[in-house]
């Protein structure tokens, strides 16, 4: 299936690339969908995407949350584009804001998964280099860790304190201008 | 569904698995450059052995910086500051230093110098600085008017340094402490505010990576800024000074990279004079600086966007090489700039402040200079200053701009003595309003704002829809404070039903 993209041009909207999670799934993304990807962007300009782009560090399902992500952001990057040509017209500024106010409720309900979900898409998203889907996974996870105490971290991520009372007293002291 | 069971058992994962220490020091750093301080990410170190430290080479460092006890969530003290920077690992990159200082906070020179020197050394990145110097806006204001009207004057080295105490602050009687500002050579924007100490610009050394430069708010400017961004910044694209007092006879660029500079309430020596020659700058503001009519030369091929609030008499000042035709033109409109708009043909949006001759003899003549307005699609009009005037005034300017497909009027009064002249003093010209030669037809919106619902506001509206207009949308701000009625609405959308679309008070749509 890939090859039906590669013979196009390079810059044909609808080239297809066909990504392979780790689990042996396939799935076929637009070029626009696939290179929010860095990573994958780095691999069609090397010319390495025929046979489709095996990601062994992905699942499928995470894949496929990754996928919804790029598809949804992809169109907003399009828009953005098509928007610029004609910044002075109000009414596609109106559109605009209504196109980032969906994008921020896509967002929202994106991130509503659970904790293991979470991180392995920080993990994806590091190894995709997808800057977007990165620092909207980090900030959930900050958001999460804002205003609480080292003790309460602990807690809500199951870490196992294994500082000696000597350990944490020394800690204290070289950070006691944070705890101030 | 895709568990299996070898995968599961070759890590054998404990029911509730620590996800969050598993990730790599750069994750964990991504995830703590997102907490609101610097302090916040360090308080971290106390978790576990897996997180000590971890915080130490974050990428991006952010302070708030308050003496005020108790401190606020997320404030640290100076000396909390020093201790961050003295932690931060050697080998880390850091992208972006953010110190906010708020508050009365007394800050040393020497202090502010070392935060300054850690930048300049450890800095790929971009660094902003701000210190109370007009540190709120309403102080801003105050700094504003009275630097505009000394200056107008005075060359700013007479200006004692007790004048600026009430906006400035800095300790009685004494001489200006003077803030060097370092060489950073790695640094790809500089954003210094509320500078509340002479700063100094180095004479020597090259700001390699910077792309960005803005000074907000130095109540003293020493060294040259013109070499500086001639010849220390081959890569500066903006510059922006705003509330800067200089002691410099003048400001002279030449840049290639320069493509955006903003000059406003940039004080300027005695007979002081601005030259800019940069060949792809496209966007240029000078805007109140010095007594606003020093002479200026600016020289670029690329111009798109000029905002204009300076004299403009051709013998002195000049636009070199730029296009009959730009996209948007904000200035005051008046006696002594018409030359301004007669080197423009076409202008796609402009933004006129009025500003109103009193006399008729002399308001005659201000009307017979719109006709040498270039042509616009949209047209933003401030400061139409009687409630009488309004109506030739728009006229006027209708007659000229036949392909307008918007139209902006901010009711606002711009001075509320000229108004008293609302009380018959028969400065408005007799002439007989012709409204033949006026073309709407490609007009799709009009925005009005600083509405109140007087009678001559509503005279407005029935003069644009005098004209068989068919507009998509009809916009009505009111000042903050005012509503309009319901009745009042519901007034207006009555007239403006044959001829828009949508009609939008501030909170309220109305539409068919």
């Amino acid at each position: 299936m890939a090859s039906a993209g590669s013979g196009d041009e390079k810059a044909a909207a609808a080239a297809m690339i066909t990504l392979i999670s780790s689990d042996n799934e396939k799935f076929e993304v637009t070029e626009a969908t696939a290179t929010l990807s860095q990573t994958i962007r780095h691999m069609i300009e090397d010319g390495c995407t025929d046979g489709g782009v095996p990601l062994p560090n992905v699942t499928s399902k995470i894949l496929a949350r990754v996928i919804e992500y790029c598809k949804k952001h992809a169109t907003a990057a399009a828009g953005e584009e098509g928007s610029s040509s004609s910044f002075s017209d109000a009414a596609f500024l109106e559109v605009d804001r209504a196109f980032l106010e969906e994008l921020e409720e896509f967002d929202d309900a994106f991130l509503e998964v659970d904790r293991a979900t979470l991180f392995d898409l920080i993990l994806a998203a590091n190894y995709l280099d997808i800057k977007g889907l990165l620092n909207l996974t980090c900030q959930k996870v900050a958001d999460s860790v804002k205003g609480k105490t080292p003790e309460q971290i602990r807690e809500m991520y199951n870490i196992v304190n294994d500082l000696t009372p000597e350990e944490e007293a020394e800690i204290r002291r070289e950070t006691q201008w944070a705890f101030e | 569904m895709a568990h299996r069971a070898g995968d599961a058992g070759l890590r054998s994962p404990p029911p509730a698995a620590d996800r969050i220490s598993a990730l790599p020091d750069e994750l964990i750093q991504s995830i703590l450059a997102w907490l609101p301080s610097t302090a916040a990410a360090a308080r971290t170190s106390a978790v576990s052995r897996r997180w000590r430290g971890v915080w130490t080479s974050i990428p991006e460092l952010s302070f708030q910086v308050d003496q005020q006890r108790p401190l606020r969530a997320d404030s640290s003290t100076a000396e909390a500051v020093d201790a961050a920077l003295d932690a931060y690992s050697d080998s880390a990159t850091l992208n972006r230093l953010t110190i906010d200082v708020v508050g009365g906070a007394s800050l040393s020179v020497s202090r502010v110098e070392a935060w300054l020197h850690f930048a300049s050394l450890r800095l790929a990145g971009e660094l902003r600085l701000s210190l109370p110097g007009g540190a709120s806006a309403a102080c801003r204001q105050t700094a504003v008017v009275l630097m505009g009207q000394l200056l107008m004057h005075q060359p700013m080295m007479a200006i004692p340094a007790v004048m600026h105490q009430p906006v400035m602050a800095f300790p009685r009687g004494s001489r200006m402490q003077q803030l060097d500002l370092p060489v950073c050579e790695r640094a790809t924007r500089i954003d210094l505010s509320g500078i509340n100490f002479a700063l100094r610009l180095p004479a020597a050394g090259t700001f390699a990576a910077l792309r960005v430069l803005r000074i907000n708010v130095a109540s003293q400017l020493r060294g040259d800024v013109g070499h500086l961004v001639s010849m220390q910044c081959p890569r500066l694209r903006e510059l922006e000074m705003c509330d800067v007092a200089t002691a410099a006879a003048g400001l002279s660029i030449t840049s290639t990279s320069l493509e955006r500079l903003v000059l406003r309430r940039v004080s300027l020596g005695m007979n002081g004079r601005i030259d800019v020659d940069a060949p792809g700058l496209y966007y240029l503001a000078l805007d109140t600086c010095g007594d606003r009519s020093a002479p200026a030369t600016i020289t670029t091929a690329m111009l798109a966007e000029l905002i204009w609030n300076h004299a403009y008499n051709p013998s002195h000042h000049n636009l070199n090489g730029a296009d009959r035709q730009i996209y948007r033109l904000v200035a005051t409109y008046g006696s002594n700039n018409v030359a301004l708009f007669r080197r423009f043909d076409v202008v796609d949006e402009l933004c006129l402040r009025l500003s109103m001759p009193l006399k008729g003899e002399q308001y005659n003549k201000f009307l017979q200079d719109m006709d040498e307005l270039p042509k616009a699609k949209v047209l933003e009009v401030k400061g139409l200053s009687t409630k009488r005037h309004l109506e030739p005034t728009m006229l006027h300017l209708l007659r000229k701009h036949n392909r307008l497909t918007k139209i902006k009027v901010d009711l606002f009064p711009a001075n509320l003595k000229e108004i008293e002249c609302l009380h018959g003093c028969g400065c408005v010209p007799t002439e007989s309003w012709t409204t033949d030669d006026i073309n709407l037809d490609s007009l799709e919106e009009v925005e009005i704002s600083s509405f109140t619902g007087a009678p001559e506001d509503i005279n407005l509206l029935k003069l644009l829809f005098r004209y068989r207009i068919k507009i998509r949308k009809l916009a009505i701000q009111t000042p903050s404070g005012i509503s309009l009625s319901q009745d009042m609405q519901k007034r207006i959308w009555g007239l403006a039903r044959p001829h828009c679309i949508i009609l939008e008070f501030e909170t309220t749509q109305f539409s068919r």
